[in-house]
């Protein structure tokens, strides 16, 4: 593959995005049949395009051509391959065509699934997709292109090499995972623009979306939980979320998303919740790109943030507009929109719905408001306060806690209306199982946020114990099924539903691995071999220190021994320190990292961080943490992650009579 | 530029265009699908039929009340028919 091939594919690209414009407008204004396929050609055309530049910028990654900036920027003859793969998003100019490539991948489906489907609207859904795809054709083309030859006058033998945070496993998937996320509401955000433009408050249209935003969401959702576990193993801190910028920047558009997900059941069942289904996709797909428009100004510091680039003002314009005209749109056409039906009753289960979503709106807008606020203190009073986890803390827990809450009342609840006996049968059993467990852990000296978590995590896992139980029993009793065989058959006959149900419960277990960072315990000191320190009830001790010189870095490797404090062996740790660059003559260019070692059980996780070295006198500088529940956290995303993967499967068409 | 470089630009190139201009070959046709036709008037009635089930489980597991099911499954059953009213005099 050539690197020129790879910058006319993007100018091809754009210029075929432009004629797409063109041809589907052209077929709109004159009703000529073949200008729309021509369009549809000219958007398939565009994408495959952007993905061949793709794919030749990542071919050049791989073989090394440091000819080209950005392979000496991101790559080095020592990187391993697995890297060098995934350096095609380290950089802006890499990573903005990765979120052209995996837009131009969802052009290619949606156009071809609905070749014939959605006609009146395709044109439109085409022309939405194609504004947002040269908006990153723009950046890639003109002002971040990512096929810059290398500045230099004489020829580059080696690059600078993969930062050594990012050169983690997790880090391979989950860049790639928030983008597909981020990426892929711009389809369901062009079928609600079209869906305005053509004035159709069907539920058709709503149907064929609802697994684009489950697929969108879960990827969003895969991104954000990978993204803790990478910060969990590899920053050393010993926590999965900071409120970092970047990471609420990605956790907003996945509330405001959640509470679409819900609310679209709605108007796909009822027929209702049409204009608020409108604004929250609007929201939604602002923010995505909001999100990365804070990752790529560099007005936020953070971890995650590229450094800052001319990109910030053009992001931040294609927000106002798409604000502009998305909701522009939406005040022109509100007529066509409003629901026929009102909600009959506080305690139905529209209304657990509708309560739900303001909640996750509430909570979205918290903590949009806690990540601007810098940049807002700056612009009035000319300094950066900045907002910290504690008050994000503050504001989000009690909202969590509601929305847990919910979690649970939701299945209880009927559609239209529930009675008063209804509600009486339906809470009693997990309203005392709530406060028997509060009662548990008062006795147990658990107090504040922990006990409210674990006392409102009985109650939802009741509430959807006892919907499963029903649904059992309802079988068993029809078809004289076994308990096993109802519960398979009940969940495979009501994906939708009962997947639902797993992604709660997973929502449950991550609570309860919340609820353990109340008892988080650390302690760190200098050990020499064979000395000790304690941390909460266990006993650490430096049994060897070594040091080992690898492809990339040079590493110090402890061996700790843990025991309780009864003096019983637990298990071995081995944190390393390592410097990335050993070999490089200039000392400034060594980047040092902490690789942790961690011993997770389901109780806790003994984390080892090994902060420094004095290799003269032998001695290590350690940070040992105990985390109490981590584990559940992971266990509870597995669940999530099946029970949306269970909801979103195609169910099997059979012929429906009725009776 | 090398001739390898030039030769697959080139080949990239010629192989969308024609890949793109191709229905415009064919004479002027108008749009042969209509939104309004059997397979979306069968893709909503599909859409009723899923929601008649899912209210049958709500009465089963008891989350919905008889008369509410009633109510709901007639409306649900009422819209189907008109919608395979359509699709019987479209077919005709």
């Amino acid at each position: 593959m050539i690197p020129v091939a790879g910058a006319v594919s993007l100018n091809l690209s754009l210029a075929f995005g432009i004629l797409t414009l063109f041809s589907i407008g052209f077929y709109i204004r004159n009703n000529d049949f073949r200008l729309f396929l021509t369009g549809q050609r000219l958007s398939l055309a565009s994408s495959g395009l952007s993905l061949i530049a793709t794919i030749i910028l990542t071919n050049e990654l791989i073989i090394g051509n440091f000819d080209l900036d950005y392979v000496a920027h991101y790559t080095s003859n020592e990187t391993p391959i697995i890297y060098k793969i995934t350096a095609l998003w380290a950089g802006q100019a890499g990573s903005m065509l990765f979120w052209l490539a995996i837009l131009s991948l969802y052009a290619i489906v949606v156009v071809l699934q609905n070749k014939r489907e959605h006609i009146t609207l395709m044109p439109w859904v085409i022309i939405v997709i194609t504004i947002v795809q040269l908006f990153f054709l723009g950046m890639t083309n003109f002002v971040t292109n990512p096929f810059e030859p290398t500045n230099a006058d004489f020829i580059v033998m080696n690059g600078n090499g993969l930062n050594p945070l990012l050169q983690n496993p997790t880090m391979a998937i989950h860049p790639p995972m928030l983008y597909l996320g981020y990426v892929g509401f711009t389809i369901p955000f062009a079928f609600a623009i079209a869906a305005l433009i053509k004035k159709d408050a069907s539920s058709l249209w709503v149907k064929t979306i609802r697994r684009w935003t489950l697929v969108t969401w879960l990827f969003l959702g895969i991104g954000i939980i990978l993204g803790g576990w990478w910060a969990y193993l590899e920053l050393g801190w010993g926590g999965y979320w900071a409120w970092d910028p970047v990471e609420n920047a990605s956790f907003m558009p996945w509330l405001t998303g959640t509470a679409f997900v819900h609310s679209i059941i709605i108007q796909e069942k009822k027929n209702m919740l049409k204009i608020w289904n409108m604004i929250l996709i609007i929201l939604t797909f602002t923010l995505c790109i909001f999100g990365t428009f804070l990752t790529r100004s560099g007005i936020m510091s953070s971890v995650h943030s590229f450094t800052a680039s001319g990109l910030g003002p053009l992001f931040f314009g294609f927000v106002i507009l798409i604000l502009i005209v998305s909701y522009g749109l939406l005040y022109v056409r509100r007529d066509h929109f409003q629901t026929e039906k009102r909600l009959e009753s506080f305690t139905s289960r529209e209304s657990g719905f509708l309560f739900n979503n303001v909640i996750f709106v509430v909570m979205c807008f918290a903590v949009f408001w806690g990540t601007i606020f810098p940049v807002i203190s700056e612009a009035v009073r000319g300094t950066k306060i900045t907002v910290g986890a504690p008050f994000f803390n503050q504001i989000n827990i009690p909202i969590g806690l509601i929305l847990l809450f919910l979690t649970g009342v939701g299945p209880l609840l009927a559609w239209r209306n529930t009675s008063k006996e209804s509600l009486i049968k339906n809470f009693t059993l997990p309203l005392i199982v709530a406060f028997l467990s509060a009662g548990v852990l008062l006795a147990l000296n658990v107090r504040g946020n922990a006990m409210m978590t674990l006392a409102l995590s009985s109650f939802v896992f009741t509430s959807i114990a006892i919907e499963f139980w029903r649904g059992i029993r309802a079988r068993t009793r029809k078809f004289d099924e076994s308990i096993l065989s109802a519960l398979f058959q009940l969940i495979r006959k009501n994906r939708s539903r009962y997947g639902g149900y797993i992604s709660h419960l997973g929502i449950v277990l991550m609570f309860v691995g919340f609820s353990g960072h109340a008892f988080d315990i650390e302690n760190e000191w200098g050990l020499q071999i064979g000395s000790k320190e304690t941390v909460g009830n266990y006993e650490v001790e430096l049994a060897a220190l070594s040091e080992v010189e690898r492809p990339n870095h040079y590493a110090y490797i402890a061996d700790l021994n843990v025991y309780t404090t009864a003096g019983e062996f637990v298990t071995e740790l081995h944190p390393e320190k390592r410097i990335y660059f050993h070999r490089d003559p200039n000392p400034d260019k060594r980047q040092p990292h902490s690789e942790l070692d961690i011993y997770s059980t389901l109780v806790r996780d003994i984390y080892s961080i090994f902060t420094g070295v004095d290799p003269k006198n032998k001695v290590g500088y350690f940070k040992i943490m105990i985390n109490p529940l981590v584990q559940w956290v992971w266990i509870g995303s597995y669940f999530l992650i099946i029970g949306t993967v269970i909801a979103m499967w195609p169910v099997r068409r059979k012929k429906y009579e009725l009776e | 530029m090398n001739w390898n470089d030039a030769i697959l630009i080139f080949i990239i190139f010629i192989s969308t265009v024609w890949y793109v201009i191709q229905p415009m070959m064919n004479p002027p046709i108008s749009n042969p699908f209509d939104d309004d036709n059997i397979d979306a008037h069968t893709r909503q009635k599909m859409i009723l039929m899923d929601q008649i089930k899912e209210l049958e489980m709500d009465y089963e597991i008891g989350t919905l009340n008889k008369d509410d099911f009633i109510q709901q499954r007639n409306q649900l059953k009422r819209d189907i028919s008109t919608l395979l009213q359509k699709i019987k005099s479209q077919t005709s």
